[in-house]
């Protein structure tokens, strides 16, 4: 599996939410999106989830582009927002048992693919728990299984460590990593370096809805707040 | 059967709900009082059934012509964050967002059913004491769910509003706060109504209220949409539906007992309105430019691609359509003509009613024909300009666009107030005439209509000649 993003552009109105973006993501790799607020993460991602269209360029999975076959793109992608709806009257299993649906699985199999999806996420013990009940970590565990019901190919995480305690923060790490050796692509963004720092194997600094630079190989080693800080032309005060 | 997801979810939660629970419970308690006290209070008379109904219909038509709407109103609107946020199922999984709109209007459907099966044990004590025949029971709940359809229907196109919430609750209230007052007087007076009523009359509440509730679905799946290339499907099913029912209607013309209650240009007005809506509804559904979706999924040549594109493509090829409809409705009345006289000749004459006054001579045709056509010319200009100012966003631009439609409807029926013959209220093409106080000859409608018609073409010419050479932009 191979997604491609190919000189990709967003304007709304005079603006520029996106210039020029182009970078490729394979199977088993976890490619993290850093950059100040207002850089083109969110619409870049929302765009690769067919939620969006771009002005112009192409986002291509195997080959295949999204804008023109967006319900075969809906079924190789897992999307997973920054919030989740506190909806006081439905359960967590209810919710996840509803995307299974939308997602064409019926009777036993929906059953059997609910249960393995809640298994895997650690959703099981909270399932009959109301999203409304649930804390912001929790939450993001029945995000993760939503995202995950229909097993595609690529997992897109916008800002998912976002408002996490620090226990939670672990939780979603390992998730991911678990996810990648299933040998998932996942494209993730956040603006907790340490984060991006270790679990990536990869990672895009943006600014300004232009790619500045793309930090390939194993991000632990490399301090990734010194690099964002020289990209982004901040200073440290 | 593949249930609608979207429906069995909506179903459960509306089930759980203390509100519907409540309501319903609140709802058999008056039921049974009812019963009790009107024949109590008034003696068993020859009306006694009657008012017992009438009361029945009214509380009936308040739960499900007010509370479930409220109820879908505000689930759909707790889904939505703010005004840029789509409901949250929408967010990401391959059905169509009409699903979600179905869903949610299937599940009040379905309530609004065990609503009015509620009532059917009080609907019989009524029957049974006398005052109120089988035809107007029936027809009183066909009314009753006609408003709870369409009062359902509007709750879910407010609640997909792209307003912040503060403003999608605000207009709400006062859209519902009339219907609550309009809900028990109607509900009432339904059973007269339902006694005196038309067969034809009553075709075309059912048509109105079909068109209504169509139109408002549109308009929920347009604003929750979170592209525009879901959006097609949908609005073009609806638009062709929304053609083939007002089609119907104005086939009834050829029947002498409509006329009795409307006139040949009320009816025009009507199909126009309609047709002008429903462009304006799908012009705001596209995006300003061309979906490279939408045209790459278009055959790349032959006979199919012909039919396809002005349905497939932006804005401007949308329009296009609305045109060839506007002219297809614009002749149909002088083409079947001659072969009504021919095959009614007998009917029109024995009812002693002449065939609609107006647009039987090809000047009238030509009148209408080109201000119905300028009205679309000008409205397609003005929506291009206002879609490419930065200025106005996209809350901005349907509101004033229902604004604007509401006063074009409006004026003329205030002008006819000085008027004791309703002319303008029935004649729109006159209306500049009345305002100018000039005396309206044919030969000035011709002139006038002919003028605006030419300035509609001129400021659409460049961009129709963009739409007809658009291409994919990689």
């Amino acid at each position: 599996m191979k997604l491609e993003v190919k000189h990709l552009r967003k304007e709304f109105g005079k603006t520029v939410a996106v210039d020029d973006l182009s970078f490729t993501l394979h199977a088993g790799e976890i490619l993290g999106m850093a950059g100040p607020n207002g850089s083109g993460k969110t619409t870049t991602m929302n765009i690769i989830a067919t939620l969006d269209e771009p002005t112009s360029g192409d986002v291509l999975i195997d080959g295949v582009s999204v804008l023109e076959y967006p319900d075969a793109a809906r079924r190789a992608i897992g999307f997973m927002p920054d919030y989740l709806p506190g909806q006081p009257d439905i359960s967590a299993h209810e919710y996840i048992d509803f995307f299974a649906r939308a997602y064409g699985f019926t009777g036993k199999n929906r059953k059997r693919r609910v249960n393995e999806i809640e298994e895997f996420t650690g959703v099981m013990p909270i399932r009959d728990k109301t999203l409304a009940a649930l804390s912001r970590g929790m939450k993001q565990r029945v995000s993760l299984a939503r995202a995950l019901v229909h097993d595609p190919a690529i997992l897109i995480m916008d800002e998912p460590a976002n408002g996490l305690d620090p226990r939670a923060r672990i939780e979603f790490r390992a998730y991911a990593k678990k996810v990648a050796s299933l040998g998932k692509a996942v494209l993730v963004s956040s603006h907790i370096l340490a984060d991006l720092n270790d679990i990536c194997t990869g990672c895009l600094v943006m600014e300004l809805g232009r790619l500045k630079r793309r930090i390939e190989g194993d991000l632990k080693n490399i301090d990734l707040e010194s690099v964002f800080m020289e990209l982004t032309k901040g200073e440290v005060q | 059967m593949n249930l609608n997801p979207f429906t069995l979810k909506e179903l459960r939660q509306l089930t759980r709900a203390r509100t519907i629970t409540l309501s319903l419970v609140l709802f058999l308690f008056i039921g049974l009082f009812l019963a009790y006290i009107v024949p109590v209070m008034s003696g068993i008379g020859p009306d006694t059934g009657r008012r017992l109904f009438a009361l029945l219909n009214a509380v009936l038509l308040g739960m499900s012509g007010i509370i479930l709407p409220c109820n879908v109103y505000m689930r759909l609107n707790s889904e939505r964050g703010g005004a840029k946020a789509n409901a949250d199922f929408t967010l990401h999984t391959p059905l169509p967002v009409s699903a979600v709109v179905d869903g949610k209007l299937r599940s009040a459907l379905a309530l609004m059913v065990l609503f009015a099966t509620a009532t059917f044990p009080f609907a019989v004590v009524a029957y049974l004491l006398h005052g109120i025949p089988f035809d107007v029971i029936a027809i009183s709940y066909a009314f009753t769910i006609s408003f709870s359809c369409m009062s359902v229907h509007t709750a879910v196109a407010v609640a997909s509003l792209k307003l912040p919430k503060m403003s999608r609750n605000v207009l709400f209230c006062l859209i519902f706060a009339g219907s609550a007052f309009a809900a028990f007087v109607l509900g009432v007076g339904a059973v007269d109504l339902a006694g005196n009523i038309p067969l034809k009359n009553l075709l075309l509440m059912v048509l109105a209220a079909l068109t209504f509730c169509l139109n408002a679905r549109a308009y929920a799946i347009a604003f929750l949409s979170p592209s525009a290339m879901e959006r097609d499907c949908a609005i073009k099913a609806t638009l062709i539906l929304s053609i083939f029912l007002w089609g119907v209607y104005a086939c009834s013309f050829a029947f002498d007992g409509v006329q009795e209650f409307c006139s040949a240009t009320v009816g025009w007005r009507v199909i126009s309105t309609a047709a002008v809506s429903f462009m304006a509804c799908y012009a705001m559904a596209q995006p300003a430019g061309y979906s490279r979706r939408i045209l790459s999924g278009l055959p790349k040549s032959g006979f199919m691609r012909f039919f396809i594109w002005p349905f497939s493509s932006g804005a401007a090829n949308t329009f296009l359509v609305a045109c060839v409809v506007a002219t297809a409705l614009s002749l149909f009345e002088p083409a079947v003509k001659p072969w009504v006289d021919s095959r009614f000749a007998q009917l029109a004459t024995a009812a002693g009613s002449s065939f609609p006054e107006t647009l039987e001579t090809p000047w009238k045709t030509a009148i209408f024909f080109m201000y119905f056509f300028s009205l679309l010319l000008v409205s397609r200009a003005l929506w291009r300009f206002i879609a490419r100012s930065s200025n106005f966003t996209p809350v901005f631009v349907p509101t004033a666009a229902i604004f604007l439609f509401g006063i074009a409807q409006t004026i003329p029926n205030f002008i006819a107030v000085s008027d004791s013959a309703w002319a303008a209220s029935i004649d729109i093409d006159a209306v500049p005439f009345y305002m100018s106080g000039v005396r309206h000859l044919e030969r000035d409608h011709l002139v006038f209509s002919a003028v605006a018609f030419f300035i509609g073409a001129v400021i659409n010419a460049v961009p129709f000649f963009k739409a007809v050479r658009a291409k994919p932009k990689a």
